[in-house]
């Protein structure tokens, strides 16, 4: 098991490179694997410079190399897209999927929903220690959802005019609405009665989810 | 334990701290050694004991291989490297066992250097002059044997110490105030005690002590005695407490 809790724990003096040389001493593997992990988490040019030299990007880079240094079954990653820009985060992304293409298991937790929706295949929502829901992906966007997610300036007119026409609707934010009908349905009122869409698709986002799980939804997010 | 052998030395050598350290050693071995030879006088520089107290400079070894030891495990706190040698290692008393040998020998190398360069200094100054050393004299050789063993224990001791008080600047000033202050205190107060106290042990194994000193055996048990007594309370109290 390999683990990137904090891109910290490191000695300022010393080089990247060595740091994994003495863990790959500690833990028996094999020596080769120092420099086949610096050239995957694309450290190959600093591996030997000190680590009080790297952004936290590349600390974070080097905690991955630690962590995949013994080459785990399963991974446990605390934030891992912290302090990496938008390439690293792309990169990392690709990297994740490469490993769970070859079986290993990978656990992300993280607060940064958007960033986690685009790479994980099963969710896990927990709050002050209770599991609030467990499921893959795609099966809790769309089941959470209800019907359809629209987001327009004028929601409260749009939820009346839906009541009117028999479609049931809540106002979930002051400009976005749940509405239980087809996405067909609510654009022909929309439409009939010139009201503007911004948004209106068949399934929640991640942090709709989020929100709506954890009872967070009508207040600010804290 | 090999690999964790290694591991150990590999942090050693992947900072600067024992290059500091060695040339602490060479500034303070050789201000002493000026010191020495300037002040003493021809004829006791000649006889055994003249030439022991010279060589006595290289003591100070001891002193840096029980710091060296101390920031061997207090400083993988400071920099909060011990998680992921934790991690790497999960049975912690087996880290404490790799330190404790690992820092014997940095501690047995810091003696060495120590050693090489109060003769490298001694020795011309001597001839200059005109002073002919007693080199193969017993005493001399158990001196060096003393010195070398005392060296390689304090690393070990520094390494036991850390191991129950791991801040770094809370060991270091306690060991400190342990050795200059209590140590003298105790001394006056207790002198029989104060014959088992750390200090008073590693002058007993390296000869530099009074008559009434402990021998060198017993210098070299009741300080092996402390190192075990420290690692053991550490590795069950100490060590064990979560970490970051």
């Amino acid at each position: 098991m390999g683990a990137v809790l904090e891109a910290t724990g490191y000695h300022p003096t010393r080089s990247g490179r060595n740091h994994l040389r003495i863990l790959a001493a500690a833990t028996g593997a094999p020596r080769e694997r120092v420099d086949e992990m610096l050239a995957l988490v694309r450290l190959e040019q600093w591996g030997r410079r000190k680590v009080k030299t790297y952004s936290l990007g590349m600390r974070q880079r080097l905690s991955l190399a630690c962590a995949l240094l013994g080459d785990p079954e399963v991974l446990v990653l605390d934030e891992p897209a912290n302090g990496l820009d938008p390439e690293g985060i792309r990169w990392l992304r690709d990297l994740l999927r490469s490993l769970s293409a070859k079986g290993r298991t990978i656990l992300i937790s993280s607060h940064v929903l958007a960033e986690i929706a685009q790479t994980v295949d099963d969710v896990a929502i927990i709050q002050n220690g209770r599991l609030l829901a467990h499921a893959p992906l795609a099966e809790l966007t769309t089941q959470a959802a209800g019907g359809v997610r629209v987001r327009t300036p004028t929601a409260e007119r749009l939820r009346d005019l839906l009541a009117a026409a028999g479609v049931g609707a809540t106002l979930v934010a002051p400009d976005r609405l749940a509405v239980e009908g087809t996405p067909e349905r609510v654009g022909e009122i929309a439409a009939a009665n010139g009201v503007v869409l911004h948004e209106l698709r068949a399934e929640a986002s991640l942090e709709e989810v989020f929100l709506e799980l954890t009872g967070a939804g009508e207040e600010a997010p804290p | 334990m090999t690999g964790l052998l290694g591991s150990e030395w590999l942090k050693i050598r992947t900072t600067r701290t024992l290059v500091w350290y060695l040339l602490g050693i060479v500034v303070v071995v050789g201000v002493t050694i000026a010191g020495q030879v300037t002040s003493a006088p021809d004829n006791v520089l000649a006889d055994v004991e003249g030439f022991v107290d010279v060589l006595e400079a290289a003591t100070w070894a001891s002193l840096f291989a029980l710091l060296f030891g101390l920031i061997g495990v207090t400083g993988e706190y400071r920099h909060e490297t011990i998680t992921q040698t934790f991690l790497a290692v999960p049975v912690r008393e087996r880290v404490v066992a790799a330190k404790l040998l690992t820092y014997a020998g940095a501690g047995l190398l810091l003696g060495v250097v120590a050693l090489l360069i109060t003769v490298a200094m001694a020795l011309p100054w001597l001839a200059a002059k005109g002073v002919d050393p007693p080199l193969g004299e017993r005493s001399v050789a158990l001196f060096i044997v003393g010195l070398l063993g005392t060296t390689a224990l304090w690393g070990a001791l520094g390494v036991a110490f850390a191991t129950v008080v791991p801040n770094q600047v809370a060991a270091i000033v306690s060991a400190f105030v342990w050795l200059l202050i209590l140590e003298t205190v105790l001394a006056g107060l207790a002198p029989d005690v104060a014959r088992y106290s750390p200090r008073s042990a590693a002058g007993a194994l390296m000869r530099v002590e009074g008559e009434e000193a402990l021998s060198m055996w017993e210098g070299a048990a009741v300080t092996l005695f402390y190192i075990a007594g420290l690692a053991v309370l550490g590795s069950q109290l100490v060590i064990r407490r979560d970490v970051t």
